[in-house]
């Protein structure tokens, strides 16, 4: 491809070594502006490390970071600069429960984000703003006045999509997303997210342990295993065409019509 | 593995006849299952499938009478022939007794400051009065059987020292040690890697078949269930609405609830277009409105389902609970 426009974040040897241990090891890997990469991995595959480094959660013990065009492998030092920061990288958790103020109606919790992130707009402009990012997200007027408390999994969940939104965000990072919520709510975000990275052209780093949802929300994959990346590619070819034999076990350990469980080895 | 080696026998293990489950709250009553009728052979696995407040887990502590406070249940729930509901004192721990329960979370269900050992051995030594000697021999065993190695060593260790794929051996390793004629998982393998999981599912299996066990699985997950079980039974708002062999579900289900659950689900070989998406959020029993539970959220909802409550009724070598099945399905011929 000969597109100039420069990755939306580039990764690039990445690595982490706590107390001797390493837990990310020479990772490096590029998302296009609007792409979509899936990091798939098992507990402690690393893939939640690696999230944490690029939004500045915790700090890399070697290589480097660049989102939209800018260095951001040392840590900030002022709060304006960090601010600058997380308004172009949002995370969504994957527990829609914990991950919100209780206290807080939907509206305020998108507004907040607003009035950190969207510029000094006034009220009036806020409210607008709130009200068409809950539209997006499919909050209706009486969601927005309800606090977490008197929502399900999925309502809560768009919350936490709206608020990553209300920044103007460039890249947002999904750590299990759809994980706790019930099969016919997930689908119900699953497609909101596609309509989302059309519509508006965010990218997106999703982390998943599940394979299915990687096909159905991503172009790209990389696999994690103990800290480094053992395959990654198209999503597409990743699945029908494993070549790498951990990425060939997770894939055949999908249960699906026809599958048997197999007992591969001891422990 | 072969799957002939597994002949249900005429009577079933575990019986349900129109069973309803309500717990109080304050004053009220509230429903959580609703005439539920389910039967389970020896040998056989009978997967149950549905959402928060489908009423699934329920239906696994009825049959093993390990109610919330305050529970109050009618119909008949029949485990070898005995009728669960009038069991007490000594009857119910025999009942009990013939029951592996295994859960979720393995790690809320070991004793942390206990060995593995201890923790296996407990009811051998204190109920069955085994020497401890003689019940360690037999915890040790039993890890073998599971596929743990090395079992002298894990039973000395604690559960922090075990991962949690370990952990969850070591617990049907545990049930097993009682010689149960019923399991019953609940969401066995959701907290597992999927490889781990089908490691764990592979030894459910494995068990199952060698002794003859009946299994229940409960599980979110339809494909999970299909692939582990011989039928799959779908809840919904604290009712079963279809049962069908597991083989069948995907492409012949016959409630519209169940079509939309298999078609909301992404799939591994192919990105839809869009994933078909049901309305709403599924609903607890207590507010499940009149008529069928499910009309508000189903394509096929017309006047007649808001008013009529549908019956489980055979359809289409399954059971259907849904009044406009006729309707929407041309029945296949029996012989597939």
């Amino acid at each position: 491809m000969s597109e100039p426009t420069p990755p939306i974040l580039s990764v690039k040897g990445l690595g982490k070594v706590i107390h001797g241990v390493t837990i990310v090891d020479d990772v490096s890997f590029d998302i296009p502006v609007g792409g979509s990469l899936a990091v798939v991995g098992e507990s402690g595959s690393g893939k939640t490390t690696v999230a944490r480094i690029i939004t500045g959660l915790t700090r890399a013990t070697a290589g480097s970071i660049a989102l939209d065009g800018t260095e951001r492998t040392t840590p900030t030092r002022s709060a304006a600069e960090r601010r600058a920061r997380a308004r172009k990288v949002q995370l969504v958790f994957q527990d829609p429960y914990s991950s919100l103020d209780p206290r807080f109606t939907a509206s305020q919790t998108i507004d907040e984000a607003l009035r950190m992130h969207g510029g000094n707009a006034d009220r009036t402009r806020r409210r607008a703003r709130v009200r068409e990012i809950a539209d997006m997200v499919g909050l209706s007027e009486k969601q927005l006045d309800s606090r977490p408390g008197m929502l399900s999994g999925g309502q809560r969940q768009r919350i936490a999509i709206a608020r990553a939104l209300a920044a103007d965000v460039r890249l947002v990072i999904l750590d299990e997303p759809v994980a706790a919520l019930d099969v016919s709510i997930q689908a119900q975000v699953l497609n909101l997210l596609d309509d989302i990275r059309r519509d508006t052209g965010t990218s997106y780093l999703f982390i998943s342990h599940d394979l299915a949802v990687v096909r159905q929300v991503t172009d790209d994959i990389v696999v994690m295993r103990e800290g480094r990346i053992v395959e990654s590619g198209r999503t597409a070819d990743v699945l029908e065409h494993p070549t790498d034999d951990y990425t060939k076990l997770l894939r055949e350990s999908v249960p699906q019509p026809g599958w048997h469980a197999r007992r591969s080895l001891s422990v | 593995m072969s799957r002939s080696s597994v002949r249900p026998s005429d009577s079933p293990v575990i019986q349900l006849e129109n069973v309803a489950a309500d717990v109080r709250v304050g004053e009220q009553w509230r429903p959580v299952l609703r005439e539920v009728s389910l039967t389970v052979g020896a040998g056989e696995a009978l997967g149950i499938v549905g959402e928060s407040g489908s009423g699934k887990s329920m239906t696994a502590r009825t049959i093993a009478r390990l109610l919330p406070p305050a529970t109050r249940v009618t119909g008949t729930v029949r485990v070898a022939g005995q009728d669960v509901n009038s069991l007490s004192g000594k009857s119910l721990r025999r009942h009990r007794s013939l029951m592996g329960v295994i859960f979720q979370d393995p790690k809320a269900h070991i004793n942390p400051v206990r060995t593995i050992g201890d923790f296996m051995t407990e009811t051998l030594v204190l109920v069955d009065g085994v020497r401890r000697a003689e019940a360690l021999e037999r915890a040790a065993h039993a890890l073998g059987d599971v596929g743990v190695t090395s079992p002298e060593r894990r039973l000395a260790q604690y559960p922090h020292e075990l991962s949690g794929g370990l952990l969850q051996r070591v617990m049907i390793a545990t049930v097993l040690l009682g010689d149960p004629q019923v399991i019953l998982a609940d969401e066995p393998t959701t907290a597992l890697d999927v490889t781990t999981q089908s490691e764990v599912i592979a030894i459910l299996d494995e068990m199952r078949r060698e002794r003859n066990l009946a299994l229940v699985f409960i599980t979110h997950d339809l494909e999970l269930a299909s692939a582990v079980c011989d039928r799959t039974a779908v809840m919904y708002a604290g009712q079963v609405v279809e049962t069908r062999a597991s083989g069948a579900i995907h492409e012949h289900a016959r409630h519209p609830y169940t079509r939309a659950l298999v078609g909301a689900r992404p799939t591994l070989d192919l990105r839809q277009r869009r994933l078909t998406v049901i309305p709403g959020r599924p609903v607890a029993p207590a507010e499940a409105p009149p008529g069928c539970s499910f009309h508000p959220r189903c394509q096929y909802a017309k006047e007649a389902c808001a008013a009529i409550e549908p019956v489980l009724e055979p359809f289409d070598n399954g059971t259907v609970r849904c009044i406009r099945k006729h309707e929407i399905w041309e029945p296949e011929p029996t012989n597939r």
